[in-house]
């Protein structure tokens, strides 16, 4: 034969191409040798474990099957409170991507340039080493500036990893998508409202609807929530449960007709962006018809305290009364509540209004006011009246003009939620991504504060647990699990408790230094570096509110990369998977990355785009399947369930001990643990390098003597489940502590703050997250949801006419499983949901390849022609094709640009408080297209996603790494 | 594409960068280890056997790999096998064979670009990665002369750069080749080139057995890059940016002529109205860093990290040039 095509070196290197040496994305099954049929000598021995799903963040316990080693079998766990034994396509699709041929389970390094898929294998030792070099070089050549972690959802294991690094290295920023579009905003402004828990049912938050043990709640309204969608089996079932066994009735105020909306009493198909008008809307009825709850209006909520127009914080009684004795002052100066002022409508006058159980106060207080205050020379309103005039425009009639939702459907939604006695607000995660992240949680939160929705049965606003009773006057703001900053600054002195007094303050903030002082030498001046690195963090002075997670808003760090000012973040530790699909602009953020990082690594379990665009080095890490976690998101309503690895294969690693054993090296190459600014801070929020010590922490969690001990008798120890009569309170506020006086809540006045005071003070010196420093003023952040639109919006864009909105399918959370054959099957590409009329328009049928245009650029989707979407409204979920890279492509790409909509949005239109970008809710166009090349769309194209490591001998994890 | 380690070494055998070859050249990851040892064994055997025997072997593996994956269109590029697809394509419809024929086509060698995009390629490529830049820059201007291979991978390795690089300079060449910055130049044990006539007729073991060594020398499209990144030239265009900082720039490249650390660096600036230097961006809130100046003197070839900050050659020039301009 001719050998014009063949030498030795070819025959080799073809080999070597068919083995397992190649590309990932690509299909063994094809390249496997032919095996004569292996015949089972008897039947398989199945054994059957508990664990807890990671498919998302509501985290479902459920029972793994497995035989002869392979997982065959899943399903959720029957005793489980609200999964009952359901799991979700997203739990059921780590059969698949446990063993897909996309897992990575050796550390690899880039062999090629960036932008391609070239990788080869190295050993852990290599891998560690490398990291650490990387890590040193950095903050030597640089300072710790030049150091930046990023994370994903909550879904992602160990996302506290890149907020972490903040503190332990003194670097000044972290991009995680989890948090400024998704929960930071909803839940940093409940935590300052009322320092409790807020209104996201995806994150567990709101639990009243699900709850069996004392089912009260009448109206639910899932206002841009989806739990049908988002969190199937837990949240979704629950609601499911609720309404068919219990009559809960939902009204859904959502621009796309979710599952939820299918079934919704009322659906108010809101124009995206609009969701402020609308709350005004509502907040105008409940106040113009005197629905609120006026009783708790009065004295639980700050509405009638006196606002100072000039000021625009509430009057305390000793700026009026110089010689005023607040009977609240607490003589052990601990704890501050202060006295505010009123209007009095016994006397008619304005009096102080000190704190205390309703039936004890002086005044009854009005709601509704405006007066002069001559002792200070200013007018003054009631927050209640700043608040009336705010909503007044937002007649039933206007608000249907602005929102496209019909004034009598808007009613009728009001009639249902306002006509019931226990009733609540579900809000989604829409506003988190959008420019009106503040104002919207404002707004949702007022409105059932108004209605006294908050503590009682049936409300979504409760406080469950232990945690919830206090003893003394609780402080705030509410500590929402490892994520908060309080956690972080406290460690090196930094923040204001509120609640406590200034001396109270100050002596925590001494008893920290001297804790620090114990891990570190020079723990003042190390707070100060701390404190320098908050004060540097890129966006903090005009969006502070993105403190309350540490945060900074991409688009800032995309162009300090860019352009290397105020300074370069420039070695990234990416804990997520695929930036290029979940960040806004993917376009832009994807060419900075790949030009300016001087070394980016990564730890997940499979390669993404963003591995291949710039990444340079990869750890992989376990699957949910193959991981161990006693405490880190394994809670489920009142019982606490033990995660533990059913099986592990490769050198995978758990995810929090891979960045550890880094940061280690690293700090071996500095000269010593010393030399960065905290080492031990990496303990603080769940990391570890010591799997043994860890596993002992978790197994005590449990009560086990040992881990070992733990997971051999398992079921004896976990679930632990704490009693519902010792879940489910309500009232609390009421208990009376030890100071006499009711115990309101940990705000700075001990009441609800509808008015949110404390986002004026923030917006002008960073209170409460830098004390004892300050950061510089930038303009006041509002008080009370203001009516805001997206920069890009439908009633002032001609050149784009239609509205763009998003959200998530059943299928899959943020940017997992598109490498799951089955649940592509399902889905294989993105529907892009469009209104009859907007379709016939420019002649789109259903089926049809569509082209959505942006300013900032095109993508794919497929017309799903649906009533469910109002005219000039487009939905399209955010999606990405891993299939772009498979070896079978002849042209691959790296997937993130075929039907990619955050190659659409705009990461300069930033939230004012936040500094987040828009992902939702701005302005395209859509014409009729093709099919983009390369992606897969029938079932037998998914053949190379098939799962193939089923073979794959069973390793032990703890063998993988060493301890420290 | 994983590339095994041992493959990417240069012909010459030289290692890379901080890689231990055996720690996972020799793994073949999703394969149980039996199944890696015989691929491996496989593949020795390969070069002990007959011509004959080889080539029976190799139609055999690559015939049922590509037809399990139904790569007709591979499996027709020889004269052959596309005269068997036409007669097959006879009892297929006239459009199908048309598109057989069209997969063919597409197989067609890539269209040639003008120099000028070529060159935009190759600035990507060496500009893509910072910490390889100076690298490859440096490489270009090297191999203005022609250069053995082993000879400009020891060069590579003297560079300051490649002590960050976590790259082997035989991969960092390729980039070059690849992107049309390099030839590489064949040559046979006389040093004689091995052209395209001398390979008329032999076969591809008998060209390989020819083939003794490499050189490597700058094209056009490399040279134009060498030049477009020439520091002298980013040196001044960095500090004519912004006149605002000019003297803190200059400052720096004083400081700097003896070797500093960054801390020594952010002590120079203490004292100093940072804010009033500028930012490029849009938040103005915040001013910028001393790392700012040596960041973007590095990326302009002044400075240089030698486990301190180091004056490069260039660097050194421009600052004896502003100097004598103000004395």
């Amino acid at each position: 034969m001719e050998k014009q095509t063949l030498t030795r070196r070819t025959f080799v290197e073809l080999a070597t191409l068919t083995s397992a040496v190649a590309a990932f994305g690509v299909s063994f099954g094809s390249k496997l040798e032919e095996r004569e049929q292996a015949y089972a000598a008897s039947a398989p021995e199945r054994q059957v474990y508990t664990t807890v799903c990671h498919g998302c963040i509501q985290v479902c316990p459920c029972k793994v099957y497995v035989e002869d080693g392979v997982v065959v079998k899943l399903e959720g766990h029957p005793d489980a409170p609200i999964n009952k034994g359901g799991m979700c396509l997203k739990g059921l699709g780590q059969l698949q991507t446990m063993y897909s041929p996309r897992r990575v389970i050796h550390p690899l390094k880039r062999a090629g340039e960036r932008g391609t898929n070239e990788w080869e294998v190295i050993s852990w030792d290599e891998a560690i080493q490398l990291g650490g070099e990387q890590f040193a070089t950095a903050i030597e050549k640089y300072g710790p500036y030049s150091l930046w972690g990023a994370s994903g959802g909550g879904g992602l294991y160990a996302s506290e990893i890149a907020t972490g690094m903040q503190y332990t290295f003194g670097c000044a920023v972290e991009a995680c998508t989890g948090a400024l579009q998704c929960y930071c905003p909803r839940s940093s402004i409940a935590a300052l409202m009322w320092s409790g828990w807020n209104q996201s049912m995806a994150d567990s938050a709101c639990l009243e609807p699900l709850n069996e043990y004392n089912p009260t709640m009448e109206v639910l309204v899932e206002w841009g929530a989806q739990p049908a969608v988002s969190q199937t089996a837990q949240s979704g079932r629950g609601v499911a449960d609720a309404r068919s066994d219990r009559g809960l009735k939902t009204i859904v105020i959502d621009p796309n007709m979710s599952p939820d909306a299918v079934k919704a009493d009322v659906w108010l198909p809101v124009r995206p962006g609009s969701d402020t008008a609308m709350e005004l809307g509502w907040l105008r009825y409940i106040m113009d018809k005197k629905l609120y709850d006026e009783d708790f209006c009065k004295y639980w909520t700050n509405l009638p305290f006196l606002i100072n127009t000039e000021t625009k914080l509430p009057i305390e009684a000793e700026e009026i009364w110089p010689d005023y004795v607040n009977p609240c002052i607490d003589p052990n100066e601990v704890y501050d509540t202060p006295a505010y002022v009123c209007w009095d409508n016994l006397t008619g006058t304005y009096q102080p209004f000190p704190f205390s159980a309703p039936e004890d106060a002086q005044v009854d207080p009005e709601l509704f006011k405006e007066v002069k205050i001559p002792e200070l020379g200013v007018k003054a309103k009631t927050a209640g009246q700043i608040y009336w005039e705010e909503a007044e425009p937002w007649t039933l009639e206007h608000t249907a003009e602005i929102t496209n939702v019909p004034a009598d459907l808007i009613e009728e939604a009001l009639e249902l939620y306002t006509g019931a006695e226990h009733a609540g607000i579900a809000h989604g995660v829409f506003s988190d991504m959008m420019q009106i992240n503040g104002e919207v949680p404002l707004g949702c939160l007022a409105i059932d504060f108004m209605m006294g929705h908050a503590n009682q049965p049936g409300a979504t606003l409760t406080n469950r647990g232990e945690e919830s009773l206090s003893t003394s006057r609780p402080t705030g703001p509410y500590k929402l699990l490892v994520i908060s900053y309080q956690l972080e600054r406290w460690w090196f002195g930094i923040s204001w408790t509120i609640g406590w007094t200034k001396k109270q303050n100050d002596k925590n903030i001494k008893e920290q230094l001297k804790e620090l002082g114990k891990h570190n030498d020079h723990p003042e001046q190390r707070r100060d570096q701390m404190a320098q690195a908050i004060k540097d963090r890129l966006g903090v002075v005009h969006h502070k509110a993105a403190q309350y997670w540490e945060q900074t808003g991409p688009g800032m760090i995309r162009e300090a990369v860019e352009t290397g000012e105020p300074y370069r973040p420039r070695l990234l530790y990416e804990v997520s998977g695929n930036k290029m699909a979940m960040i806004a602009n993917a376009t832009q953020w994807g060419k900075a990355m790949r030009e300016n990082l001087d070394f980016a690594i990564q730890q997940y379990p499979m390669i993404t785009s963003e591995t291949i665009e710039y990444i340079d080095l990869f750890y992989p890490t376990v699957e949910w399947l193959e991981y161990n976690n006693g405490i880190n998101l394994t809670v489920q309503c009142n019982t606490q369930w033990l995660r533990r690895s059913v099986v592990h294969i490769g050198e995978t690693v758990h995810p929090e001990q891979a960045y550890t054993l880094t940061v280690n090296k690293c700090c071996d190459i500095l000269g010593g643990y010393d030399k960065i600014l905290s080492h031990d801070f990496v303990y603080v929020l769940g990391m570890f390098d010591n799997y043994d010590e860890k596993k002992a922490e978790w197994a005590a969690v449990y009560g086990a003597p040992s881990w070992d001990e733990l997971i051999n008798n398992q079921d004896k120890y976990s679930p632990l489940v704490t009693p519902p009569e010792e879940f489910w309170y309500y009232y609390q506020h009421e208990n009376i502590v030890d100071d006499g006086l009711p115990a309101g809540f940990g705000t700075e006045s001990r009441k609800i703050e509808v008015y949110c005071s404390a986002n004026i003070k923030m917006a002008r010196t960073g209170f409460p997250y830098v004390y004892p420093y300050d950061l510089d003023p930038c303009d006041d952040y509002p008080a009370i949801c203001q009516y805001l639109e997206n920069e890009e919006n439908a009633l002032t864009d001609t050149e784009y006419p239609l509205t763009f909105t998003s959200g998530r399918v059943h299928y899959w959370h943020h940017g997992t499983m598109r490498h799951c054959a089955f649940n592509r099957e399902l889905l294989p590409a993105p529907d892009c949901r469009i209104n009859p009329e907007t379709a016939k328009k420019y002649g789109i049928e259903h089926g049809d390849w569509v082209k959505i245009t942006s300013r900032r650029g095109s993508t794919h989707g497929r017309a799903y022609v649906t009533k469910g979407v109002a005219p000039d409204t487009v939905f399209q979920e955010r999606f990405w094709n891993p299939e772009c890279y498979d070896d079978t492509q002849r042209d691959p790409s790296n997937g993130w640009e075929e039907c990619n909509v955050n190659v659409l949005t705009p990461d300069t239109a930033r939230s004012r408080m936040y500094g987040g970008s828009t992902y939702r809710g701005f302005q395209v166009k859509i014409e009729k297209s093709e099919r983009p090349p390369r992606i897969w769309v029938e079932p037998e194209e998914f053949e190379p996603f098939m799962p193939t490591l089923q073979n794959e001998p069973l390793t032990n994890e703890d063998e993988v790494l060493p301890n420290a | 594409m994983i590339v095994d380690y041992e493959k990417q070494q240069s012909p010459n055998g030289m290692a890379g960068s901080g890689a231990q070859p055996g720690a996972g050249a020799s793994k073949l990851p999703f394969l149980s280890p039996e199944e890696g040892e015989r691929q491996l064994q496989a593949q020795r055997d390969a070069e002990r056997m007959t011509d004959e025997e080889f080539d029976a072997l190799w139609k055999e593996l690559r015939q049922d790999a590509l037809e399990a994956e139904g790569r007709d269109d591979v499996l027709a590029t020889s004269a052959d096998d596309r005269s068997a697809l036409a007669e097959d394509a006879q009892d297929d419809t006239v459009e199908d064979a048309q598109e057989d024929a069209e997969v063919i086509e597409e197989e067609e060698p890539d269209e040639e670009l003008t120099f000028d995009e070529s060159v935009d390629r190759l600035m990507d490529t060496v500009n893509n990665t910072p910490r390889f830049r100076e690298i490859l820059r440096k490489t270009l201007v090297f191999c203005q002369t022609r250069r053995m291979l082993r000879e400009v991978e020891d060069e590579i390795q003297t560079y300051p750069e490649y002590e960050q690089a976590a790259e082997n300079p035989y991969r960092l060449i390729r980039y070059l080749i690849d992107g049309d910055g390099l030839y590489r130049i064949e040559l046979d044990e006389e040093g004689e080139e091995v052209t395209a006539d001398r390979k008329e007729g032999l076969t591809e073991d008998e060209i390989d057995d020819l083939i003794f060594d490499f050189a490597l020398e700058t094209t056009p499209v490399g040279a134009e890059v060498a030049n477009r990144l020439a520091p002298h030239t980013r040196i001044r265009d960095l500090l004519n940016l912004m006149p605002v900082r000019f003297d803190s720039y200059v400052n720096v490249l004083e400081f700097c002529q003896e070797p500093r650390t960054m801390k020594e660096i952010d002590a120079l600036f203490e004292g100093v109205d940072m804010k009033a230097l500028g930012i490029v961006g849009a938040d103005d809130s915040i001013a910028i860093q001393p790392s700012v100046f040596v960041d973007k003197l590095e990326r302009a070839g002044a400075l240089v990290w030698k486990g301190n900050w180091n004056l490069t050659a260039e660097g050194k020039a421009f600052l004896e040039t502003v100097q004598k301009a103000r004395a």
